[in-house]
C-alpha cells in the first residue's frame, strides 16, 4: 500500500468508532485470539454483559464466514481456510460489529428471505424461534444449528442492517451489520 | 466404563465424566469450530452410561458461554438426562452462573424453562 494514505485511513477508520478491523482469511485461533481480547478490553471500559454480547455475535459471525465464504485458500495442511472482513467499533455509545464476505447467489436468496423474517420479530418471538429451530435442527444445506442469525437477531438492540453487492452471475458481497 | 476427562481450552470446556464417582461435569466456555465433533463422543458415553446407572445424579454444568452450535449439542445432553428422569431415574442438573455474565444465567434459565428434571441454578462462589 501506499503509506502516504495511512493516516487518511486511520482517520476513517476512527470516524466510525472501529476497533477491530480484521480483512483476511479467519481460523478458529484468529476468532479466539480477537474475541477474547477485544471482550476483555470491552469489560474493562464497559460492563461485562455487553463484552460477552458483543463477543457472541462476533463468533456468530466469524463462524459464518469460516463455513460459508466463497472466498477460499488451501493452507499449509491442506485443510480450507476462507476468508471475509469482520469489524468490532463503537457509536454513540453502543457497540455494533459487522461482517462481510463473497457468497454464492443461491446462499444470499436464502439469508435475504431469513433475514427479512428475523427483522419483523419482537424478542419473544425471536427466543421461541430459537428455541423451535435449536430443536428441529439445521435446515438442508446449513452447516451448523442454523441458530446464528437467530442469536444475532436476540443480542441485537436495533434492527439488523444488511447489505448485499451482486458482483456477477454467480456471486454477490454480503454485508451484515448487528447494533449492540 | 471409561472415564472422560478432557482439558479446558478457550473455547473447548473441560468435560470430566466418571460413572465410578458418579460425577459429571462440563466447565468453561464452548465455541469450537465443530461442536458436533467435540459432543458426540460424550452422548455416546451418556447413553451408556444413562442405560445402566441406578444411582442418583448430578449433572453440573459450569458453562459460560455456548455458541449457537454448543447450544445444540448441550440440549442433547440434557435430552438424555430427562428421558431417563421420565423413567424414574433419580436425576437432575445443576446449572453453575456467574452474577456478572447474564449470558450464563439466562442460558441457563432458558434451559431450565423446556425440561421437567430438578434443574437448579447456582450463583458460583467467588
Amino acid at each position: 500500500m501506499n503509506i502516504s494514505g495511512l493516516l487518511e485511513l486511520k482517520s476513517s477508520l476512527e470516524l466510525d468508532g472501529i476497533k477491530i478491523c480484521y480483512v483476511g482469511p479467519v481460523s478458529q485461533g484468529i476468532l479466539q485470539e480477537i474475541g477474547e481480547s477485544v471482550k476483555s478490553s470491552i469489560e474493562t471500559g464497559a460492563d461485562s454483559s455487553i463484552g460477552e454480547k458483543v463477543f457472541s455475535v462476533f463468533v456468530e459471525q466469524v463462524q459464518n464466514i469460516m463455513k460459508y465464504s466463497s472466498e477460499i485458500e488451501k493452507s499449509d495442511n491442506d485443510t480450507e481456510i476462507r476468508s471475509g472482513i469482520s469489524i468490532i467499533g463503537e457509536m454513540k455509545g453502543k457497540f455494533y460489529c459487522v461482517t462481510g464476505n463473497k457468497v454464492t447467489n443461491q446462499i444470499v436468496n436464502n439469508i435475504s428471505i431469513k433475514l427479512d423474517k428475523l427483522k419483523t420479530m419482537d424478542k419473544i418471538e425471536l427466543k421461541n424461534l430459537y428455541k423451535e429451530q435449536m430443536r428441529k435442527g439445521p435446515d438442508p444445506g446449513s452447516k451448523g444449528a442454523g441458530l446464528g442469525f437467530i442469536e444475532m437477531a436476540r443480542r441485537s438492540s436495533e434492527p439488523l442492517e444488511y447489505h448485499i453487492s451482486k458482483l456477477d452471475e454467480s456471486h454477490s458481497f454480503f454485508a451484515l451489520k448487528i447494533i449492540l | 466404563m471409561e472415564t472422560i476427562d478432557t482439558k479446558q481450552d478457550k473455547s473447548t470446556p473441560r468435560v470430566y465424566m466418571n460413572a465410578e464417582e458418579n460425577q459429571f461435569l462440563i466447565e468453561g466456555r464452548s465455541y469450537m469450530e465443530n461442536p458436533q465433533v467435540f459432543y458426540e463422543p460424550i452422548l455416546v458415553w451418556m447413553r451408556e452410561f444413562l442405560a445402566v446407572n441406578q444411582k442418583e445424579s448430578v449433572l453440573e454444568l459450569k458453562i459460560d458461554y455456548l455458541n449457537t452450535s454448543s447450544t445444540k449439542m448441550i440440549m442433547d445432553l440434557l435430552d438424555l438426562w430427562e428421558k431417563y428422569f421420565l423413567e424414574g431415574k433419580k436425576l437432575s442438573i445443576k446449572w453453575y452462573f456467574d452474577r456478572a455474565n447474564d449470558f450464563g444465567m439466562e442460558t441457563g434459565e432458558e434451559y431450565k424453562e423446556d425440561y421437567t428434571l430438578p434443574f437448579h441454578l447456582v450463583e458460583k462462589e467467588k
